[in-house]
């Protein structure tokens, strides 16, 4: 006998003739058990065997008194976990099989169809609660889309998804306990050869899946903190990627107003990048400029001084920027409902989708080729001007 | 689920009537062999099971116990159980002597 090889167990503990099917095949393989956790399985390499493995439940640990009376009949203790016990015995020694009576084996199963089914009811109710709760704070109110892509609740979705997996896991398994149960109760006697591989394919799929979700939950927040910035708009417009206000305004005697500065940032005229797992590139900026000598159209508003607001993002599936678009137009619209309603203007050749709000400010929201954008302008100009602007900042970022 | 004085598993049965001599774990499989006359033969989980549980219902009892061996008796409501199904047993197979004589004229 020699070194120790490890097996991950992908087979839960109801999965009792699939447990002894898979013990024969490894030791028809040189790999003869020693050790069984929950997780894990340790088997000591050595000679290929022809062994029959045996698995009972024993309520608490096994008794010297059960050990020797199975010893005596040919099967030898090989280890314990939890209340599954292992048996072994070679196929040559022909011992008797460790239950004769399928109704009477279906008794030892009785506290484990107990448990499990205790575990599929709490399980379910926790987990249905914690569905309920997120999806109440996510899908209430409107923006569910919108939330999604700013990262808000990163981990929504996925905690989700892996809470239905527990519930889906935990009742296939009360299930499969209790149509054992009955069978063995009808007098049909359990399948010692049971086909492990059947079992272990769909859970091998299901733990990849859940090895990769599982990490994202601690990830996902920490790349979105570590690649979020807030920083003052440069002065001149050379990164394409924003729309300034001086294409809007194209007056050369546009100035920065500075407004209040904090940690170096200011924040009249900002640019606040983020990062999501549905948009790599979310950007917001403000932008506050003031013109010399120059009054608002009003005549009555004083010195003109002009503000641009934008929120812009680059989206990893593009297919879901018309939805964006839509759920941006209805968020600006409840905000600033004094103002009148988001139009949605059709057949517009630039743009899939274009929104617009013509009031005391300029208001679009616009979508092309995945790309979504809010622009909020308050200026003398007019809505025509806002939107050749948009439709060049779009066309330079593609 | 504890015995409730209705009808007795195969297995519970042949345990009462063997251990009307006390008996323990691997000596009890061969003896209900024998007063099955061979029909019977028990695996060690079936016999353990069923010991476990008439003792906790009261229907036998340890008789000795040095610490590696246990040594098993049939308790006296053991035996009012153990006669109690014989008659069912009885009862039944009287009911169904009928089914022996439509065999010949068969």
């Amino acid at each position: 006998m020699g070194k120790t090889a490890i097996r991950f167990r992908f087979l839960d503990v109801h999965c009792i003739g699939e447990h002894e099917s898979w013990f024969s095949d490894m030791a028809a393989k040189g790999l003869h058990l020693t050790e069984l956790g929950r997780l894990f399985a340790w088997f000591e390499r050595g000679e290929p065997e022809q062994i029959r493995y045996r698995v009972d439940m024993v309520h608490g640990s096994i008794t010297e008194e059960q050990r020797e009376l199975y010893a005596d009949s040919g099967w030898e203790t090989v280890c314990q976990q939890g209340d599954m016990c292992v048996f072994r015995s070679p196929e040559h020694a022909n011992a008797p099989e460790i239950h004769t009576d399928p109704a009477e084996q279906a008794y030892t199963l009785k506290e484990l169809t107990r448990r499990s089914t205790a575990s599929a009811v709490i399980t379910t109710l926790l987990m249905a609660a914690a569905i309920v709760l997120m999806s109440f704070a996510f899908f209430w109110s409107n923006g569910t889309l919108l939330k999604l892509v700013e990262g808000d609740m990163p981990t929504a979705p996925i905690l989700i998804l892996l809470y239905l997996y527990q519930i889906f896991r935990s009742v296939s398994a009360a299930r499969s306990l209790r149509r054992l149960v009955g069978s063995l109760r009808e007098g049909r006697e359990l399948h010692h050869r049971a086909n492990w591989k059947r079992r272990v394919r769909p859970q091998k799929a299901a733990m990849l899946v859940v090895g990769l979700l599982t990490p994202m939950l601690i990830f996902l927040p920490f790349v979105q903190f570590m690649m979020s910035s807030n920083t003052s708009l440069p002065s001149d417009s050379g990164d394409p990627v924003f729309l300034r206000l001086s294409e809007i305004e194209n007056d050369p005697r546009l100035e920065r107003k500075t407004s209040f500065i904090m940690d170096g940032v200011d924040w009249g005229n900002f640019a606040a990048r983020k990062w999501s797992l549905y948009a790599p590139l979310i950007l917001s900026t403000g932008e506050h400029g003031v013109v010399p000598g120059r009054e608002w159209a009003d005549g009555i508003s004083g010195e003109y001084s002009p503000s641009l607001s934008t929120s812009f993002y680059r989206l990893r599936f593009p297919w879901m920027g018309k939805a964006l678009a839509k759920e941006l137009a209805s968020k600006q619209q409840e905000m600033n409902d004094i103002y009148g309603p988001m139009t949605e203007m059709r057949d517009t050749r630039v743009f899939d989708r274009l929104y617009v709000r013509d009031s005391s400010m300029n208001e679009i929201v616009a979508c092309r080729d995945g790309v979504v954008v809010y622009v909020r302008y308050s200026g003398d100009q007019d809505m025509v001007t806002c939107l050749l602007a948009v439709r060049d900042w779009l066309e330079r970022i593609h | 689920m504890p015995y409730s004085g209705g009808p007795m598993t195969e297995a519970m049965y042949y345990v009462l009537l063997a251990l009307m001599n006390p008996s323990h774990g691997y000596k009890l499989m061969q003896e209900i062999a024998d007063v099955s006359r061979g029909r019977l033969k028990m695996g060690p989980g079936t016999l353990y099971g069923v010991l476990t549980r008439m003792q906790s219902d009261g229907l036998l009892c340890v008789a000795e116990d040095d610490g590696r061996r246990k040594i098993y008796r049939i308790t006296e409501e053991g035996r009012q159980a153990l006669e109690s199904e014989y008659q069912r047993l009885c009862s039944m197979v009287r009911d169904g002597e009928g089914l022996e004589g439509s065999e010949s004229r068969g």
